[in-house]
């Protein structure tokens, strides 16, 4: 059984892979049937391992010298065969539109993201799994490139980079429970993190959470879904759109045992989800910019994802998962104004999906949490009745909708709106980089340049210094030594014209007479 | 099996080549590149037949008596450590001799221009050969000279007198630093000898031991460029004809790693290397950052790289500094795909500089269209500096950070750093957009890219790519490397 699951595995991961790379160098490519035959080949693939059942694989390769391991559960395949089905539509609906083809490069974005998509699901091992989440986020980011114009840059950028965030913040949590559970198997590493010091806990979790809520594009990290939607009626929005927040989800079902394993974080998370709900919906209620449902309620649905994590419900996550991945499909249709703009069903449908959820679990949940639960949901219903309704009524300004008891939540409303949605985050990163430009250009002219003038000074100095020796100690030296030798000189010829202007003095002959005399005496006595 | 002699021929073939194209004055440029090229395949040839001999007895020596007063041989070991240096240095110096043929570089006293790239490399070999201090120093200084005479004789612009002078004593500093602390050993220890330090050197009183780490790390640090000790290398990176700068950057960088494991963490004991390791992992997160931050301000599109340097350069030393296994097996990693990556980059910029004849960023843009096979390479390059999977960097710096996670310090120093390979990002993002995307600027382009610059250039993105998805081979030449070092520790 497991070799079988293996072949049908590697199979599903080939294929796409394979397909992709080959796309890139036929030019007269047929994308659209031959991702059709993907389509139909993965979900033929997937079905047969769902009929296998669940299973761990290992796998007779390693990566950095970590062995890597495969595992199948039934969450994770039942996601995939959701998301085939989501991209079957897509890719319909592409048709649709006056018989548009797929190009190449879209083949090749979904094709990739299908490869590692599945590999993500289905990778038991840390490392695998961070790679291509990277690899995903790279072609989330990369189908914004469909020209290369630099706006079409600007958002494969501001997207790459928010999620390359999320990823640190996953790398960060995945690196800090390495020495303690010493392999990079997840249910090993997952254990390990449940009996690890509470601080250090406390920081995998948070890093775990972050990358989760960033991948789902959970407030405040919606804005790289907000930059997606560029590509909306293309189905390379599949990765972007449907394939990063499921992978999102399964990574919150993979550690959620961590969220579970002590009181701080059962309480911590349902409140940061709350926390994050409430702040959408204030933003997008309050807020002067229109009301895009597929953005704003699909990011709060997520957050209702955060708020179950708190406490294990055994299946019941899979199937809220997959209730929210068909709500999310209703929302892109409505979009893309498949479905009526006033379809009911939508708007019931997270009420009834929430309290499906919630009363089976009655008995297992705090009270706080279900009723928090209710209220947030009863709260989402209205505040996305209203704004679709104020959205497609003609009085649609922001002035024309608050009333005097509105006043006070409306101000602050109003501060948040404007310092959080608009100066932190849509302008954030226009403000960011000019903050950081500007930082830059300070350290530069500061610091960096301050080197060279500080290098610089130090070669005046330097020069000055030799200069001055140069002059002191060398030409100043050389000049008195000049000096010295020249007064030497001159003396020394005063001297002789002072001895050669004498007269001759001949009793002097006597000396040397004499001394000759003294020799004589000498020599003769000593003779003697 | 090969005789150890043949390891004397991995010095004496490239000064046979020298000799011969000093005395071959009227070789043409292309006579005088293939002689070189030659000379250094065959080079690394022998290294790769020795590799045998490397797996039987875990090292290769030769040795003979050289100033036989003072005890001093002229000792070359093969280790695996000093393998992966090597052959890092050799492909990178053959991938710019290869580059130089279809560059504007070397036109005139080609001789004297191949002549010195193969004693440049001749240095570097030296260097990671060496099996004793004193021999270790006169590489150590061959390369630094003959990089200086590169750099001063076929720079580019006014300024290059200047600027090889600042390399000169800036770099010449550090080594002064280094070369105190060899004679320092060499007096207490006795012995000039690598292996005879690496058994007594331990037993030194402590105060020095630290003394002299603290001598080597800083002497070392100025050959890697880490800040703030890295201000030689902006200017000479980019006054440094392009092949010469692939060769600063991609090679010679890396020769301050090599010393660092080389000597203070392979002779000293844990106890001694100690007090450096979170000054180490500080500096090395400074270094990453602020060059990164450097690189984001630049115009300069070969400043960028070089700055881009002295942060990658920081990721090694944080590396280094975490005293783990797993860290500096990432460190070393890390030298490797930094080659690799840093010198794709650099025949991307030689190649755009070549022909739009300009270096200000904000006048190019569009390029893309114009050299798409340069476009895909440095779209592999800036992702490969990004530390993208699966692309090379990748894997060195999950372990250099595992290896950050693996020490008693907070876990925020490690955070940081993780924080910090955003700038990364940003800068390469921005290097990469301005360039290739937009409207096309300059409109025509003064001059074609020559195919011999194109081809290595690919060929060293498919390297990168190659060596991300199959790190095997080197990581067992790493493990088995750092083992050696670490070992008595």
């Amino acid at each position: 059984m497991d070799s079988y699951a293996l072949w049908v595995l590697s199979f599903l991961f080939l294929i796409p892979f394979l397909l992709g790379v080959i796309s890139i160098f036929i030019k007269s490519f047929p994308a659209d049937r031959m991702m059709r035959v993907v389509l139909g080949l993965s979900a033929l693939a997937v079905l047969l391992l769902l009929w296998g059942g669940e299973m761990t694989l290992p796998v007779p390769l390693s990566f950095l010298g970590e062995p890597i391991s495969l595992s199948l559960s039934t969450t994770a395949l039942l996601l995939c065969l959701f998301l085939l089905g989501v991209l079957g539509v897509l890719l319909h609906l592409n048709r649709g539109k006056s018989g548009r083809t797929l190009s190449r490069f879209n083949f090749l974005v979904l094709n990739f993201s299908l490869c590692f998509g599945f590999l993500a699901f289905f990778s038991n091992q840390f490392m695998i799994r961070y790679i291509v989440l990277e690899l995903v986020g790279l072609l989330a980011a990369a189908s914004m490139c469909q020209s290369l114009t630099p706006e079409a840059f600007k958002r494969f950028g501001d997207i790459f980079l928010t999620l390359r965030i999320g990823d640190i913040c996953l790398l960060s949590s995945i690196l800090l429970i390495l020495p303690y559970s010493g392999a990079l198997a997840i249910p090993e590493m997952i254990a390990a993190a449940e009996v690890m010091p509470l601080a250090q806990r406390s920081c995998v979790v948070l890093g775990f959470v972050l990358a989760v809520m960033v991948k789902m594009g959970v407030f405040p990290f919606s804005g790289w879904q907000k930059r997606a939607r560029a590509t909306m009626d293309t189905p390379a929005f599949w990765t972007t759109g449907f394939l990063m927040p499921a992978l999102g989800m399964y990574l919150l079902y993979r550690v959620q045992p961590l969220i579970e394993s002590d009181p701080l974080f059962q309480v911590a998370v349902p409140i940061l989800a709350a926390g994050v709900i409430l702040a959408r919906m204030a933003i997008s209620y309050f807020g002067q910019r229109p009301y895009e449902r597929f953005i704003h309620l699909g990011s709060v649905m997520n957050g209702f994802i955060l708020l179950m994590a708190a406490y294990s419900t055994g299946h019941a996550l899979r199937y809220y998962f997959l209730g929210l991945l068909l709500h999310r499909l209703g929302l892109y249709l409505q979009a893309q104004e498949v479905l009526p703009q006033k379809w009911g069903v939508l708007a019931f449908y997270p009420v009834v999906l929430n309290l499906a959820i919630l009363v089976p679990h009655l008995n297992h949940f705090p009270i706080a949490l279900t009723t928090g639960w209710v209220a947030l949901t009863v709260l989402t219903f209205f505040w996305d009745r209203h704004l679709t309704t104020r959205v497609l009524s003609p009085q649609t300004a922001y002035g024309s909708v608050t009333r005097d008891w509105r006043r006070p939540v409306a101000a602050l409303a109003e501060g948040l709106y404007q310092h959080m949605e608009i100066n932190a985050f849509s302008n954030g990163v226009e403000h960011l980089a000019g903050a950081f430009a500007g930082l830059v250009e300070w350290v530069q002219y500061s610091v960096e340049m301050g080197f060279d003038r500080a290098w610089a000074g130090l070669g005046k100095l330097l020069n000055a210094i030799s200069t001055g020796g140069l002059n002191v100690l060398e030409i100043g030296a050389d000049k008195k030594t000049i000096g010295w030798v020249e007064d030497l000189m001159q003396s020394v010829e005063a001297r002789e014209r002072d001895v050669q202007s004498r007269s001759l003095r001949q009793d002097l002959i006597w000396i040397p007479i004499l001394m000759l005399v003294i020799l004589g005496f000498l020599s003769i006595s000593q003779g003697g | 099996m090969i005789s150890s002699l043949w390891l004397l021929g991995v010095a004496a073939l490239p000064l046979v080549a020298v000799v011969v194209l000093l005395i071959w004055r009227k070789a043409t440029k292309l006579q005088a590149g293939v002689l070189a090229l030659v000379s250094e395949g065959l080079t690394l040839l022998i290294v790769f037949l020795l590799l045998p001999r490397l797996r039987q007895d875990g090292a290769v020596f030769y040795s003979f008596a050289w100033i036989q007063n003072l005890s001093i041989n002229f000792s070359l070991e093969l280790n695996w450590l000093s393998l992966v240096f090597l052959v890092t240095e050799m492909a990178v110096t053959l991938a710019a001799m290869v580059y130089s043929l279809g560059e504007n570089t070397g036109e005139k006293s080609s001789n004297y221009y191949y002549a010195l790239l193969l004693l440049f490399s001749l240095g570097m070999s030296g260097t990671t050969l060496a099996e004793d201090v004193f021999v270790f120093y006169i590489f150590w200084e061959l390369m630094l000279l003959a990089s200086v005479l590169l750099i001063l004789i076929w720079g580019h612009g006014e300024e290059r007198g200047k600027v090889s002078l600042k390399y000169f004593i800036v770099t010449h500093l550090g080594s002064l630093i280094v070369l105190v602390g060899l004679i320092t050993l060499y007096v207490n220890v006795g012995s000039s000898s690598l292996s005879v330090l690496m058994e007594q050197a331990g037993s030194l009183p402590l105060q020095m031991q630290r003394t002299l780490t603290a001598l080597f790390v800083i002497g070392f640090s100025v050959k890697m460029a880490i800040f703030p000790l890295h201000i030689w290398l902006p200017d000479a990176h980019t006054v440094a004809p392009t092949p010469v700068t692939i060769i600063l950057a991609a090679a010679m960088l890396s020769m301050g790693t090599y010393g660092i494991l080389r000597f203070p963490f392979s002779l000293f004991s844990m106890e001694a290397l100690q007090p450096f390791s979170l000054w180490m992992m500080i500096t090395g997160l400074i270094s990453e950052v602020y060059g990164a931050l450097m690189a984001f301000a630049e115009k300069d599109v070969k400043r960028i790289i070089a700055y881009s340097s002295v942060s990658q350069m920081g990721y090694i030393l944080f590396g280094l500094g975490s005293l783990t296994e797993v860290g500096m097996q990432g460190a070393v990693m890390h030298v490797v795909y930094h080659a690799i990556v840093k010198g794709l980059l650099f025949m991307v910029v030689g190649i755009i500089i070549q022909a739009t004849q300009e270096r200000d960023i904000q006048k190019l843009g569009g390029l893309g269209k114009a050299l798409p096979a340069v476009c895909l390479a440095a779209a592999v390059g800036a992702l490969g500096i990004s530390g993208m999977p699966p692309l090379g960097i990748f894997n060195s710096e999950w372990m250099i950070f595992s290896g950050g996670f693996e020490t008693g310090f907070p876990a925020i120093l490690t955070i940081g750093t993780l924080l910090g390979s955003i700038f990364t990002v940003i800068y390469a993002l921005r290097f990469f957009g301005a360039i290739f995307l937009g409207d096309q600027r300059p409109d025509k382009l003064p001059k074609k890219a020559s195919l011999a610059l194109i081809l290595p250039t690919v060929a060293v993105a498919v390297l990168l790519l190659l060596g991300g998805i199959l790190p095997g081979p080197l990581l067992s030449w790493v493990v088995r490397g750092v083992q050696g070092v670490v070992g008595g520790l």
